[in-house]
């Protein structure tokens, strides 16, 4: 077994303990020959100073199927383990010794310096957290489920929610996976159609209505948006403050335009407040400015909604867009929008 | 009047908003709901809300598709009437099940948030980091775009850079996570662009197009092995094109210098149910003086 790559491994992951890394590129190096040749040259010759092992490949060679690793975090076992294939490797290669050297030394040096506060390690194992109990608790629980979902999607729901952490709409309104297709953007606008300045969005309506035929598309609103905040307090007068907030939320300047003829002198919490759910409306009416939104109207197969989630009060309400064709009239005059609140 | 519900949770906020121009169809559908309104007060929601789900059933048993079932839905829903009482079970199991349970949480939440991720996912239904990170709210600024892409700062305004300036310079998020996923379709797009030239693709095509170095990366890779090997390989690679994107952004380049901010990649593969995550090092990265080459550390595999 080629293990010249058992060190080059090291330096790459000084993050995590090295003995995983060095198990993990034995393994590796048995099911990758090619990736352990092209690795063993560069290894060697530079004995000089600690190799920047930075790969110039893409980090995850495809050739090979996803390697599973059993390896375990338990430090004890594991360490001698690798210690020991690291010695073996160098009993029989001794001409890599140097090499070795500097990467172990290179490891104690960052195994040093880990964070005082350990803070990334916090936010791994976070990460981690969450995810073991995904796994455990729902993704393992519904193997029918998920096994349906692996094969594709087929979502009813298109939803537009702003990015804010509070309000994500699989909280909210309770989304299973394969349920909702989601975008989420500073307070969520949906921009009017234009392929050259807002693709991103214009790809997703088109994706959903097209290719995923959702059913309905939900721009949902919510109470404290600091995008819709922006909106009201930036002056828009020529002079930007930031590289690209103000650039985005201009979108939603009719909302504040008629917010503000409304509600005269309102205090600004108040004017957020309207502004938040007026904006919700011009949303919903940029969406009529697709065409295939359009066309999924006139034909019943796509229906819109405008949502508002106040999590001050705990509310929400929601309010659906009436479409109807009168030849004369705009189509912003023409909608009917109805509201209900739950 | 059909449209003015009397119930409301909290006090009422406002008069009525809007135009209540009523139609024919809202008329027949809140004719038959309004009659079995309840109150939902605080605490004591879930009696009721048996109580509602009960009522429209004995209304209307052909509504009873429209209440919400926990496994994946297949009934078609054609009826307004029944997409709204759906929606409505939905938030009202979000406020039984964990509003109320944890209303100390939200009260604070409501004041301000600080949340140490930002995060930015597909918009794809079954890659909701919420779900399968166990991201709770308040934890995660979250942005999902088509194939989670972050343009470069060159390329000017978007939706995605507006969302990465606020919570770089007003929330101050201490990590930033792109996270890619298997079967990704933007990301097939991506790599079929040339193959087929769909007329009705050019939004799409226009979105994609950011992710176009980590197709040329994937190509001189991977071209051997199979369209799919490839697409995987791409959406990895495209991860990692996002985190170097991101260091094109002057102010997330400061905060990563200085410690302050860290950028990490994921991928989510839904086939086998497993999650790689890995740190960009900034160091090693820019060492190189070849910003187009990504140096990594600390890749976990979870499975």
């Amino acid at each position: 077994m080629s293990t010249a790559p058992v060190s080059s491994w090291c330096a790459t992951s000084s993050f995590s303990p090295a003995h995983s890394s060095l198990k993990r590129a034995a393994a590796a190096a048995a099911l990758r020959p090619s990736l352990s040749a092209r690795l063993g040259p560069s290894s060697s010759s530079s004995s000089v100073s600690p190799p920047t092992l930075i790969r110039n490949e893409p980090v995850f060679a495809a050739p090979v199927p996803v390697i599973n690793p059993n390896w375990r975090e338990d430090m004890g076992k594991d360490y001698d383990e690798a210690i020991e294939a690291l010695k073996k490797l160098l009993s029989e290669k001794g001409d890599l010794k140097a090499t070795a050297a500097a990467k172990v030394e290179q490891i104690t040096a960052e195994l040093q310096t880990a964070p005082p506060d350990g803070k990334p390690s916090s936010s791994v194992e976070r990460i981690k957290t969450g995810f073991t109990f995904f796994k455990k608790e729902k993704y393992d629980k519904n193997p029918a489920l998920y096994g349906e979902l692996a094969k594709g999607q087929s979502p009813k729901f298109m939803v537009f929610a702003c990015s804010d952490s509070r309000v994500c709409p699989s909280h909210v309104l309770d989304f299973q996976p394969g349920e909702a297709f989601m975008v989420r953007n500073v307070a969520n606008m949906v921009p009017p159609y234009d392929q050259i300045k807002y693709a991103g969005t214009g790809s997703a309506v088109e994706y959903a209505v097209l290719h995923l035929k959702v059913q309905e598309i939900v721009v949902i609103g919510h109470s404290a948006c600091g995008g819709i905040k922006g909106l009201m307090t930036f002056p828009f007068d020529g002079s930007t403050s930031t590289d690209f907030i103000e650039e985005w939320v201009k979108i939603g300047l009719p909302a504040k335009a008629k917010v503000n003829a409304k509600f005269p002198g309102a205090p600004l919490p108040e004017l957020c407040g309207h502004c938040e759910k007026e904006a919700v409306n011009v949303s919903l009416g940029n969406l009529l400015t697709y065409p295939f939104v359009r066309d999924g109207l006139v034909n019943k197969t796509l229906s819109l909604k405008g949502g508002y989630y106040d999590f001050v009060n705990g509310t929400f309400e929601l309010w659906g867009l009436d479409f109807g064709l009168s030849p004369p009239l705009s189509m912003k005059d023409v909608a009917t929008i109805l509201h209900w609140k739950l | 009047m059909a449209n003015l519900a009397p119930t409301f949770v909290s006090p009422p906020s406002g008069s009525c908003r809007g135009s209540l121009r009523t139609s024919r169809i809202s008329a027949i559908k809140l004719q038959g709901r309004e009659t079995e309104q309840t109150r939902l007060n605080l605490g004591s929601s879930s009696r009721k809300k048996q109580g509602l789900r009960r009522n429209a059933s004995k209304e209307n048993p052909g509504l009873m598709q429209g209440i919400r079932k926990d496994e994946f839905k297949t009934a078609e829903q054609t009826e307004g009437y029944d997409s709204f009482n759906d929606m409505k079970q939905r938030f009202l199991t979000f406020k039984e099940k964990k509003y109320l349970e944890n209303l100390e949480l939200y009260r604070r939440l409501a004041q301000s948030q600080a949340p140490e991720f930002m995060v930015i996912a597909c918009a794809d239904s079954r890659v909701c980091p919420s779900v399968i990170l166990g991201m709770e709210p308040g934890e995660a600024f979250m942005v999902r775009n088509v194939a989670n892409l972050v343009p470069p700062f060159e390329s000017g305004p978007s939706e995605t850079n507006a969302a990465l300036e606020f919570a770089v310079n007003s929330l101050k998020v201490k990590n930033i996570l792109v996270i890619g996923h298997s079967c990704c379709g933007g990301i097939h797009a991506l790599m079929s662009m040339e193959n087929a030239d769909e007329d009705n693709s050019s939004f799409i095509r226009n979105w994609v197009i950011v992710g176009k170095n980590a197709r040329l990366s994937t190509r001189e890779a991977a071209s051997h092995l199979s369209f799919d090997q490839q697409c995987r390989h791409c959406e990895k690679e495209s991860v990692n094109r996002s985190l170097l994107n991101l260091l094109t952004y002057p102010w997330i380049e400061e905060q990563v210098m200085r410690g302050n901010l860290s950028l990490h990649g994921g991928y989510y593969d839904f086939i086998d149910c497993t999650f790689e995550k890995w740190t960009l090092d900034y160091y090693k990265t820019i060492s190189r003086g070849n910003k187009d080459m990504i140096a990594i550390k600390g890749r976990s595999f979870w499975s």
